[in-house]
């Protein structure tokens, strides 16, 4: 759903429902592996904490994620979670196919992942969330 | 209150030493090229930034023996007692990446 303002764009993305056969595939490798697990350690401690791992790495590919753009900056709510940055503080945006990032770095670093945030647009109206992050950070690399 | 917002209160509510502090302790970093490593490690360990204090006091006596007047150690002692202030940090390593 996208919500549209003068001041606010916000929308939620939610991969899993868009994209059931992944999400099929998700479900099987995550029972192979925790029953890989359960077989090879005999443990079902240790099968469970695969499983846990499994599901938190891929967070944003399951679970809905709520977006906003708004006059101060970029913000992210996944599971009770809220990451916030400011748009003085973001630099550089690079844009892909099904997403984009926002860098506070000026150039590609590996840090990005870990400091700049990634707007998935599974749910939201691509042009105008594109068109936004380009009037607020400027130039723009696109990938993809 | 997200990080972000924290960082940007506390960022209003240090004095003009603290900010200048911060600043020569970014530069220090990045003129020793280090600022992605001290990144990382930064972002990992930001949730223990008040536990990190509190060891500064504790070893404070030790620092001391060497340091007759740490007054830079003590100033990032009471700074890191606040939530938000590694993200400062963190922001002002950004700028300079």
């Amino acid at each position: 759903m996208v919500e549209t303002d003068p001041a606010t764009l916000a929308w939620t993305a939610h991969p899993a429902r868009s994209r059931p056969r992944d999400l099929a595939l998700v479900a099987a490798a995550l029972f192979l592996t925790t029953g890989a697990v359960l077989a090879s350690l005999q443990s079902a401690f240790l099968a469970a904490l695969a499983a846990v791992i499994i599901v938190v790495s891929i967070a944003p590919f399951l679970f809905p994620t709520h977006y906003r753009l708004s006059e101060r900056g970029v913000e992210e709510r996944r599971l009770g979670m809220r990451r916030a940055r400011a748009w003085r503080d973001l630099r550089r945006v690079q844009i892909g196919a099904r997403a984009a990032l926002v860098s506070p770095f000026a150039r590609p670093s590996w840090l990005d992942r870990y400091r700049g945030v990634l707007l998935l647009f599974d749910g939201a109206d691509r042009e105008a969330v594109v068109a936004e992050l380009r009037r607020r950070i400027g130039e723009t690399d696109h990938v993809g | 209150m997200s990080d972000d917002e924290q960082a940007s209160a506390l960022e209003e509510a240090l004095s003009e030493e603290d900010r200048a502090f911060l600043n020569r302790l970014a530069d220090g970093i990045a003129r020793r090229r280090l600022t992605p490593v001290a990144l990382f490690f930064l972002e990992s360990t930001k949730p223990l930034g008040f536990l990190g204090s509190q060891a500064m006091h504790f070893f404070r006596p030790v620092v001391q023996i060497v340091w007759s007047d740490p007054a830079s150690y003590d100033r990032l002692t009471r700074l890191l007692e606040k939530r938000g202030s590694i993200e400062l940090l963190l922001r002002r390593l950004e700028a300079r990446a």
